[in-house]
């Protein structure tokens, strides 16, 4: 390979040919040119090319940059490597880094194990499977190890320097390359290293603190290549085509050197004794670190050589023939802001004539070097670095180097910093809302049992607990989840016995799950079908302030590196560590089911076609909304794939993959044998065939991200991987043309693309390793010409949201301006979409037919917003006419069930029959009545479609356009309408029936008399009248004083017991706030009164000797209560209270005795007919079995005799007592 | 009538151990006469009930109940018309209609074969006159008539409240023109839990939207407001989102905490009500 990357920088290959080579593998024999020619010796090692460049730039970079921000493969975690060998290899530290693809063992250049293009390059030997564990030891799986439950990252305790920052909590692991966890035998101990200048940039956290100023972080100095040969002057010199260098020597001469080298770097840098800074002083101090050498144009070493490099770099860039593209862009940002570089020795600096082997020469001899290449390769780049968003153009137009480097590059990026308005911010912080209660599908009539209804009402409730006390506590540091929720969470689902259950949860769970999660930080964005924030629309300008103002006040956050593994930020933690809590294998099997379902459903959904008509100012409004929808369903659709993916791979995943080959072949058997939990491969087919890419692509990167080790080895999902890697391929940015992709939709499947490739469990060989089947790649796109990918449904906000790594280009450069600064970081962290819409159209319902055909055809050549206004319309107004017919036609039908019910059971009695029988006699006759359904639905749909789409429509819709709309969005209403109404009108009358008869039935229950029509108080009425609390409390005080025990001092005044009568006369008519059960009470409490009046046992205010109310009085308050038994009160009264023992024996407790006012009442009863003359003697004969004192009984008998001898008299002669007891005659006689 | 914390904690004070009389809640209206009455009972009624939920068990044991009952019989045996049961439920800082039943299960126990059933008892505490015992009657009845924290005729006042306060917000609601579901409603249309009022259109009030308001004709002191976070308030919230509660005997400052959360307390119907405005309708 060094041999090709060498002719090429002796110029015997054109660039163009040699990436043509590269690329074009199948191809390339067509070139019979001599250029070609001279590579087809080299045939087999083409796919070596590019791994073998992106490890020479590492490795020559690592060799002069001497902060050297050596590209991570992935995030910073996955630089833990073999923690086992601290002092293992000496290249361990560096080359973890350095080297992203190490060079091939020669010996294994099978197709097979050849290309062992590896991210994190900890594979020194010829590494089999077996070593993989080391390498794929990712922060990922990170938290295996210490726990019991994979994906516990979130819930370790975080340390006090970073709240919330979970992919700082899962960026440590151990790191070999840091000296204090492992130190090198023999090595300073780590209190020295304070001194010790880090010679590279940890890229993680970058926002979270200074990695400058992190000196703990191991380097080692660049042992590299020994031989400094090449100069400036060397290339400068040398014409194109002059002095043919030793050309290509042979493969095993060139290996052979390789090895060479290779051991001689093992002798040269032992990580001790490696030729550390320290000690050769040029090492400025830490801060000293921290400020960069000015880079010079003019001292570039060798521009021509840089320049050829930059070119082949770029150009295997722009074919996509590298992994990930913002990796590199990465990388090449280091570049550009790399610092100093360490002093090499001075061997090293000094120009070797003698060198011929350009090679052998280091690449980048100083900053100026670096800088220089990297404006080289940015301007090839530009194309792409002008769709990045504002504020990342802004840092790149503002950067001194670049300014003085390439003055022109930095005018096009000013120009496109200032036309750019992909401005990217912050989204409101998540607050949770919950999902609402939607009687269709959530009330008693969707569960199979009482029970079942009643276990799912607590378990919302307890989730919703769940989720409070989550969201309060889970940044207190050593809150565990499963320590504080666990054992809550399993008793919850403990009680979801019936499978309804599980899946009334499940619509629960995922419902949330979208509400709170749509964007990566968690920030709860507009869900779907939702309306939009009420607040929104009420002070729009007060919402923009404070989300401006929270920009600022948000704490900085990293992504985890330009590469960071699948993690579940924010709120997404919860429900994975809820899932994890439950540990439910119905759950999850009902989760799955249901993820998948949606997930099929959103991504069929249909979007925006395009529009025939651009050049109209309103097709922009309608094509906001278009991306608006766009991004919601993607964004819903990753996170669904997301969890859908943990949840399917969650029992696979272990801490790494097989140790042994023997295993993982029985692993991989057994495997094979499962269906995939979703057809991704046929929905990734028919989305490249639909030209929907853009859609299915990003959520199936989030789907594979989630996988254990061994899925990449089934064939499936191999085949899988392969589609990927033929689309990632073919994605070449600098083709536009007609029918392309969109620039930002390539962009997009770029970045999440290159994001799996490094993701920790996907092979690293797997990029290089599939090139051989690359020609096969031929995307059927004839089902349709215009799918969604060639449309502009991507901008700046979706992506960075998407992938939020891509920022870390912006903080690489931002930290270059904040420089020596002690700030750490202020940047934006994190990207949510401000979408409003929700979904609006179902997707078309499939009609039949040539009328549906001409509907269609009539779509065609509309705009999209005209069809999904129409089919919009149909639906509403179809489920509209559902409703409409409930509230009509099986309403009237319920009330004639009910009054038909009425006069069963008049005739029958009380009773009525069974109930069952009777539901079948009022079923037989009514549901006939049914049919109406059909003929009443079909008039509705047709009297308010054409309106609803009149309205929804632009004005300037012709009208025959509007006719034809109106009648299709009746055709499609009516069809749903009566499709449903005709499969289910019966059931439904029943249904209603059902529930008003066994309502009536109840009904007929212990107090008809309450359920019936109360009377009301007149319009007029003002409703001042007392309320009945008071007058209850009231009467109760005068109670409570009548029975004692009192002070002497307490009692009532005739007065007030007068107009406390007179109140509860106002209050009764009024009856506003009167609810029966307070009526019952009064109505007892009034007659209990009555029983104390009769019993002259009201205390009154007044003189000590009057503590009795006058006779007169007594009897003027008694009248007031009958006139308020028969007129006022609605509720039985308790007249029979007056005469049980208790009352009547209160009289008992008088002396002298009266009964006059007791007959007095009796009468009144009588005469006003609240009682019947028999209920009053049977009454006073019951009297007589209770136990009475002697002389009681006999003036109880006399009133008793009294009351039957005068029946008929209208007025009473209350004297007649004297004749039976004429000895008591006065006392009875006072009246 | 908003309170304090601390304001609150000066008038609990003032309650400890104190009977649920008329003449308590007489001295006590003396003793804070700025607060009104209404929150006073209520909070005197709450404080006592925490008092009787605390004490509970230890006027349950056997030997307490044949101690109680031995008491009454020899009281009752002494003097029949003297206030025998209300005096003993005072004198052991028990409610006294509480001891009325705890003196009427055990004498029932006594006269009838089979063990009193809880309705047969409940019919008998709202109507004494079915007692069997013509004296166990009225000291049952005065016990009932005496108490102001127990028994079936506060319940019934406090339900009649709850009503007017029901209604009040129901009118109050009409007069705004805010359209909303009433618990019935709700029911019919099988909610599984429904606050008094849902309102069809959200408004917001101080800032806050409210989908939902609760009616709570009581203080809302630290005890009750918990129990109805837990049992009502957070299901109204965790279906029908952010919502409204008024205390309407007021309630503790510092328990409206959850406002950002989605619970907001008043001690009044709210005066400063937005409501969504439509672009036609606006000026």
């Amino acid at each position: 390979m060094a041999a090709v990357l060498e002719s090429l920088l002796r110029e015997e290959l054109s660039v163009a040919t040699a990436v043509l080579w590269i690329a074009r593998s199948a191809q390339s024999s067509e070139d019979d040119s001599g250029e070609a020619a001279a590579l087809i010796s080299l045939r087999p090692l083409r796919k070596e090319f590019v791994p073998f460049l992106l490890n020479f730039l590492r490795e020559q970079s690592s060799r002069v940059l001497p902060q050297g921000p050596p590209t991570p493969a992935k995030a910073s975690g996955s630089s833990a490597a073999l923690p086992g060998r601290p002092g293992g290899p000496p290249r361990g530290g560096r080359g973890a880094r350095s080297q992203l693809f190490p060079p091939t063992e020669p010996s294994s250049a099978t197709a097979a194990e050849a290309p062992s293009a590896r991210r994190g390059g900890r594979r020194r030997g010829p590494g089999p499977a077996r070593e993989r564990g080391g390498r794929g030891s990712g922060a990922l799986e990170e938290g295996v190890s210490g726990e019991s439950l994979p994906w516990a990252g979130g819930r370790r305790p975080k340390s006090s320097g970073s709240p919330g920052s979970p992919s700082l909590a899962r960026s440590d692991p151990p790191n070999l390359s840091n000296l204090e966890e492992f130190p090198p035998v023999g090595s300073v101990p780590p209190g020295s290293a304070g001194t010790k200048p880090s010679r590279r940039i940890n890229p993680t956290p970058v926002s979270e603190e200074r990695s400058l100023s992190k000196p703990k972080t191991c380097f080692t100095s660049p042992p590299i290549n020994c031989v400094p040969s090449s100069q400036p002057s060397v290339l400068d010199t040398s014409p194109w085509g002059h002095g043919l260098p030793p050309g290509c020597r042979s493969l095993q001469e060139e290996r052979e050197m390789l090895r060479k080298e290779r051991s001689k770097l093992l002798q040269q840098s032992p990580a001790p004794a490696c030729p550390t800074p320290e000690s050769g002083c040029p090492h400025p101090s830490r801060t000293g670190n921290l400020t960069a050498e000015p880079a010079d144009p003019a001292r570039v070493s060798s521009r021509q050589r840089l320049e050829l490099v930059a070119l082949v770099y770029s150009s295997c860039i722009a074919e996509n023939l590298v992994p990930n593209l913002f990796l590199e862009l990465f990388f090449v940002l280091q570049l550009l802001t790399a610092r100093r570089m360490v002093a090499a020795k001075d061997s090293d600096l000094e120009p070797n004539p003698g060198a011929v082997d350009s090679l052998e020469s280091p690449l980048f001899q100083s900053v100026h070097d670096c800088v220089f290449f990297a404006v080289q390769v940015l301007e090839h780049q530009f194309h792409v670095l002008s769709h990045l968003d504002k504020g990342t153009l802004k840092l790149l137009a503002e950067n001194e180097r670049l300014l003085c480097f390439s003055p022109a590059l930095q005018g096009r990026l000013r120009a496109a910093y200032e036309g750019s308005v992909a401005k990217v911010s912050l989204a409101m912080p998540p607050s949770a809302q919950a999902v609402s209660f939607q009687p269709e599908t959530d009330n008693r009539a969707n569960f199979s049992s009482d029970r079942a209804f009643h276990t799912f009402k607590k378990q919302r409730d307890v989730f919703y607990e769940v989720l409070r006390e989550w969201e309060d506590r889970h940044e207190e540091p050593g809150w565990d989840f499963e320590k504080g929720l666990g054992s809550r969470i399993r008793a919850m689902m403990g009680q979801l016995s019936a499978a309804c259950s599980h899946s009334h949860f499940v619509r629960l769970f995922q419902k949330q799950l979208l509400q709170m999660c749509q964007s990566p930080g968690g920030a709860g964005g507009t869900v779907l079908g939702e309306a939009p924030d009420v607040l929104n629309m009420l002070g729009a300008d007060k919402l923009g302030r404070l989300r401006r103002l929270q920009e600022r006040l948000v704490a900085p956050q990293s992504s985890g590196g330009p590469c960071p593994p699948p993690t579940f930020p924010g709120c997404q933690g919860f429900f994975r560590d809820f899932i994890l809590s439950a540990s439910s294998f119905q759950f999850n099997q009902h989760l799955m089911d249901s993820l998948s379902l949606k997930i099929r459903e959103l991504n069929s959904l249909a979007l925006p076609q395009p529009e025939p008509s651009d050049e109209d100012g309103e097709s922009d409004v309608d094509w906001q909304g278009e991306r608006r929808q766009f991004a919601v369903v993607l964004l819903s659709l990753r996170l669904l794939a997301k969890f859908l993916g943990f949840v399917a791979f969650l029992p696979y995943r272990g801490p790494e993959p097989p140790p042994t080959r023997e295993l993982q072949d029985t692993i991989l058997a057994l495997r094979s044998q499962v269906p995939p939990v979703l057809d991704v491969r046929a929905l990734l087919q028919q989305g490249l065939r639909a030209r929907r890419a853009v859609l299915t692509v990003p959520w199936l990167v989030e789907f594979l991200s989630l996988a254990d080790h061994i899925v990449p080895m089934l064939d499936y999902y191999r085949s899988v991987f392969t589609l990927l890697l033929h689309l990632h391929r073919s994605l070449v940015l600098s083709k536009e043309s007609e029918g392309e992709m969109c620039f930002l939709n390539k962009l997009l499947l770029l970045a999440v693309l290159g994001w799996l490739f490094q993701i920790p469990t996907v092979p690293e060989d797997l990029f290089f390793l599939e090139e051989g089947q690359l020609d096969a790649f031929e995307v059927d796109t004839v089902a349709s010409e215009h799918g969604l990918d060639s449309m502009p449904v991507v901008d700046q906000h979706l992506l960075y949201t998407c992938c939020p790594y891509i920022g870390e280009l912006r903080k690489l450069l931002a930290s270059w301006v904040s420089g020596s600064s002690g700030r750490s970081g202020g940047f934006v962290r994190k990207i949510t979409p401000t979408t409003t819409t929700g979904l609006g159209a179902q997707p078309p319902r499939t009609t039949q037919g040539l009328q549906a055909q001409l509907a269609q055809a009539f779509f065609h050549n509309q705009p999209p917003s005209l069809r999904r206004t129409v089919e919009f319309v149909a639906e509403r107004i179809g489920s509209n006419c559902v409703k409409h017919i409930k509230a009509t036609l099986v309403a009237d039908l319920v009330r004639q069930a009910e009054s038909l019910l009425h006069e069963q059971l008049v005739t029958q009695g009380q009773e009525g029959g069974d109930p069952a029988q009777l539901l079948e006699i009022l079923c037989s006759r009514l549901c006939p009545h049914g049919a109406q359904a059909l003929t009443q639905g079909r008039e509705f749909c047709q009297k308010k479609s054409p309106g609803a789409v009149r309205a929804l429509l632009p004005e300037e819709t012709p009208a025959a356009v509007l006719s034809s709309a109106e009648n299709i969005a009746v055709g499609l209403a009516t069809e749903k309408a009566c499709a449903w109404l005709s499969a289910n009108v019966t059931a439904l009358i029943r249904r209603e029936v059902k529930a008003a008869v066994s309502r009536m039935l109840r009904a007929q229950g212990p107090e008809p008399a309450a359920r019936g029509e109360r009377r009301g108080c007149s319009r007029a009425c003002e409703h001042h009248a007392p309320l009945p609390s008071h007058l209850i409390s009231e009467i109760k005080d005068v109670l409570s004083l009548a029975v004692g025990p009192r002070d002497p001092e307490e009692g009532v005044s005739p007065e007030h017991l007068e107009q406390l009568l007179g109140q509860l006369g106002q209050m009764l008519q009024c009856r506003q706030f009167l609810c029966p059960p307070a009526e019952q009470h009064l109505a007892k409490c009034s007659v209990e009164l009555a029983s104390l009046l009769v019993a002259d046992q009201i205390p009154v205010l007044g003189p000590p000797a009057q503590h009795q109310l006058e006779r007169g009085q007594a009897r003027r308050l008694l009248l007031m209560l009958v006139s308020l038994w028969k007129d006022d009160f609605q509720v039985p009264v308790p007249l029979q209270l007056l005469l049980r023992p208790r009352n009547v024996g209160l009289l008992a407790a008088t002396r002298p005795r009266e009964w006059d006012l007791l007959l007095f009442l009796l009468r009144e009863l009588v005469e006003k007919g609240l009682m019947g003359r028999m209920e009053i003697e049977a009454c006073l004969g019951s009297l007589h079995e209770a136990q009475w004192p002697r002389d009681f009984s006999e003036e109880l008998e006399a009133l008793f005799n009294l009351f039957l001898a005068e029946p008929h008299v209208p007025q009473p002669q209350l004297r007649a007592c004297e004749l039976v007891q004429p000895n008591r005659g006065t006392v009875l006689a006072q009246s | 009538m908003i309170l304090t914390k601390a304001q609150y904690d000066e008038i609990a004070q003032c309650l400890v151990s104190v009977p649920p009389t008329r003449q308590s809640l007489r001295k006590l209206k003396q003793r804070f006469p700025s607060q009104s009455q209404a929150t006073l009972l209520s909070i005197f009624s709450q404080e006592y009930q925490k008092h009787i939920k605390r004490t509970h068990a230890k006027h349950h044991t056997s030997e307490a109940i044949e101690s109680y009952y031995q008491r009454y019989l020899n009281g009752v045996g002494k003097n029949g018309a003297a206030p025998v049961l209300l005096e003993l439920a005072n004198e052991v800082d028990y409610a006294p209609s509480l001891m009325a039943r705890i003196i009427l299960e055990r004498f029932l126990q006594e006269h009838e074969e089979a063990p009193p059933s809880k309705s047969v008892i409940n019919s008998m505490l709202r109507d004494p006159s079915q007692i069997p015992d013509g004296v166990l009657a009225n000291q049952v009845y005065q016990c009932i008539v005496n108490d102001c924290c127990y028994g079936p005729l506060v319940d019934c006042i406090k339900h009649a409240i709850g009503h007017e306060h029901e209604v009040l917000l129901r009118d109050l609601l009409l007069e705004k023109n805010l359209s909303f579901l009433d618990e019935d409603q709700l029911r019919a249309k099988g909610y599984d839990k429904t606050p008094d009022f849902i309102l069809q259109v959200p408004v917001a009030v101080e800032g806050h939207i409210i989908h939902w308001i609760e009616s709570k004709a009581s203080f809302g002191d630290e005890c009750s407001h918990h129990a109805y976070l837990h049992d009502q308030f957070w299901s109204y919230w965790n279906r029908f989102g952010p919502g409204l509660v008024i205390y309407w005997y007021g309630f503790i400052q510092e328990l409206d905490c959850n406002r950002e959360r989605g619970i907001l307390l008043h001690a009044c119907f709210p005066t400063d009500i937005v409501t969504l405005c439509h672009s036609t309708a606006s000026p």
